[in-house]
């Protein structure tokens, strides 16, 4: 499904981050060794859903190309999210590393193609991907120590 | 897509709010509905002339007191205002959709424009401040008191049913006078509830009143003795021959935003991926219904092949434009307001190809998405070969119709715009800062866009306006606004 509007592509990016939340939580559940980080995660996930929603409904305003910021296409950014349980620490380490992969990606792209139009919302965008390649950066760290184990 | 939830559940009974009470009008009613479904979702008093009386009898009453309360006690009821129409952000939002059939990006952003005109009225105590001069002869000094004037009629259009009243509402009361509100008659839900909101923000009863109705409750506040100033937003038939000419006859303030033909200028050197975005925006945003929405586009210079390509990918982008319900997220265009406004801009299209334009993109044979009635919608349509005596390339449509024309220079193309007897909003795309300077110093146009498509002033600058656009001196928004709603009291004193 393609992405054109404001509003699909904020309520597509929080739906995204609800997912990874949940997906790093159900990781702190499986695994005592990596809790505290996967929980820092989910919760630092649902704050910048929370920041998206609000930065979008601060400047959000008829005047600007609301209806045709992005072209983005939802099949492209699929989370690999399920059966972190199943596997060991490591393997579901390096499924979050994917995972960020993906939402470096997505928000990436948002950001590159929302450039011009309503400033700060592609500014929130770069700002959670320099936080995330610094924590898919945490998570290569912490498979390499993992390794072997 | 599914469709977000709607916040009018069934058909409300819409009541006017006079002197702090919801009142239920004796007036005959009519029934709003949403152009989108079709639904009945609401009911409208044609409010009566002494149903109109007690609102400005109520607002007459709380002005010596509200007068009375200090700037920063006005501008902390604003405060209030504001925080509560941020909480009810959304669901304000989505009334407006289900009352115009606007998108909800939209929506969201005309909620967000409205909001900042309260934001802003509520640096009343510095907006407000006066001016001093010391020793403007010797030991005598002299001052300037911007103070209130009384009780203010506001009267709103439907095609920006919740920012357009803010405009001018939360300045008025801000400066310490009164006001009655009409909202229009077929948007007056989110006027209703921003009532309720300013109810529970704890106005005193009188300040702020809202009286439903049409053209009759209109005549009443033009003639009414004890309103002192009217703000009109609507048709210039009607702002320059009703509004503008009744105010001036009766003595009173008036500021008349009216209509609008928009030339959007697109120079060969533009940054032709942005300006495109900006012109689907500015062209069939809102559906075309904006007094800043863009009507005829202008062509610059002789490169065939630039024309060619620039309107091959017009055509490309709004043929892929997703109409339907504006609470479908994915849509991009909603309906007209209602059928006969369709009808109204459909014998525009007929007026256009009968006058031998080319019919290049035909907006009646629009797909509109489920679960929508057609009653109401009309695709995007585009028009080449138009010319400035055409009726599509004079007269206001407020419909999705793009008219595309060519000029040889920059200097041709500013005198096309020129010939309009409306100066609103138009723009220029270029990345040439001597073009983009000559467009801005030469066009006659109360706003102007750089490379912006619909040039909406922040709430911090006026809506300005020119020619057949507007009629009054004063605009709203900033700190003319501020003008308009106080009268300038001047103190000379000396000591013996």
């Amino acid at each position: 499904m393609l992405i054109h509007t404001a509003s699909e592509g904020i309520s597509f990016a929080k739906a995204m981050e609800t997912a990874a939340a949940e997906f790093y939580e159900d990781m702190a559940a499986s695994f005592e060794e990596i809790r505290a980080l996967a929980l820092a995660n989910a919760e630092e996930n649902r704050r910048f859903a929370r920041n998206i929603q609000r930065v979008y409904q601060e400047v959000i305003t008829d005047a600007i190309e609301g209806s045709y910021c992005f072209q983005l296409e939802t099949a492209n950014y699929e989370l690999p999210v399920t059966g972190s349980a199943t596997r060991g620490a490591h393997d579901a380490i390096q499924q979050a590393i994917a995972v960020e992969g993906v939402m470096i990606r997505f928000y990436s792209d948002a950001r590159d193609q929302a450039d011009t139009l309503m400033a700060d919302i592609p500014r929130a965008f770069g700002v959670i991907v320099r936080k995330r390649k610094q924590r898919q950066g945490e998570l290569k760290d912490l498979s390499s120590g993992q390794a072997g184990k | 897509m599914a469709i977000l939830p709607e916040p009018i559940q069934g058909v409300k009974k819409v009541e006017n709010y006079i002197g702090g009470k919801w009142i239920a009008s004796r007036g005959d009613v009519r029934d709003v509905v949403n152009p989108a479904t079709g639904k009945t979702i609401a009911t409208v008093p044609l409010s009566t002339e002494s149903e109109f009386d007690a609102a400005v009898e109520a607002a007459h009453a709380a002005f010596p007191e509200w007068r009375r309360t200090t700037p920063l006690a006005r501008s902390r009821m604003l405060f209030r205002l504001k925080e509560l129409t941020e909480q009810h952000f959304e669901e304000v939002s989505r009334i407006q959709t289900q009352e115009h059939g606007k998108t909800i990006d939209e929506s969201r952003g005309e909620t967000r424009r409205g909001i900042e005109n309260i934001e802003v009225a509520c640096g009343i105590p510095t907006l407000m401040q006066g001016s001093y001069s010391e020793d403007i002869a010797s030991g005598i000094d002299e001052w300037l008191i911007p103070t209130p004037l009384g009780v203010f009629g506001i009267i709103g259009p439907f095609n920006f049913p919740w920012m357009i009243p803010l405009w001018s509402a939360p300045y008025a009361v801000a400066t310490g006078n009164c006001v009655v509100v009409k909202p229009s008659g077929e948007v007056p839900l989110s006027q209703d509830r921003l009532a309720e909101l300013v109810e529970e923000a704890d106005f005193p009863p009188g300040v702020w009143n809202v009286v439903h109705g049409g053209r009759e409750t209109v005549g009443n506040m033009l003639d009414h003795p004890d309103i002192v100033g009217v703000t009109f937003v609507g048709s210039t038939p009607t702002g320059r021959d009703v509004v503008y000419k009744k105010c001036a006859e009766s003595g009173k303030r008036v500021i008349a935003q009216c209509g609008a033909k928009n030339f959007m200028t697109v120079m060969p050197d533009c940054n032709v991926e942005r300006t495109i975005a900006a012109m689907l925006t500015s062209f069939f945003g809102n559906a075309g219904q904006r007094c800043l929405a863009a009507s005829n586009c202008v062509i610059v210079g002789d490169d065939d092949q630039f024309y060619r390509d620039f309107v091959g990918r017009v055509l490309e982008a709004a043929r892929s434009i997703r109409v339907g319900y504006g609470l479908d997220e994915s849509v991009q265009m909603g309906p007209l307001r209602d059928r006969e406004k369709k009808e109204r801009v459909v014998r525009y299209i007929e007026s256009g190809i009968k006058d031998g334009a080319k019919l290049r993109l035909d907006g009646r044979s629009v797909k509109v998405e489920t679960p929508c009635k057609a009653d109401c919608f009309l695709g995007p349509t585009v028009f080449e070969n138009v010319t400035p005596e055409m009726a599509i390339g004079s007269e206001e449509i407020f419909g999705p119709v793009m008219s595309i024309m060519r000029a040889g220079s920059l200097k041709e193309a500013i005198n096309v715009a020129n010939q309009s007897r409306y100066g609103n909003g138009h723009s220029i795309f270029t990345s040439n800062g001597r073009s983009a300077r000559q467009f801005q110093y030469e066009i006659e146009s109360g706003n102007v866009g750089i490379n912006v498509g619909i040039v909406a002033p922040v709430a911090f600058f006026p809506f300005s306006g020119m020619k057949d656009s507007f009629f009054g001196d004063l605009h709203t928004q900033g700190r003319d606004v501020i003008r308009f709603f106080t009268e300038s009291k001047v103190v000379i004193q000396r000591w013996f």
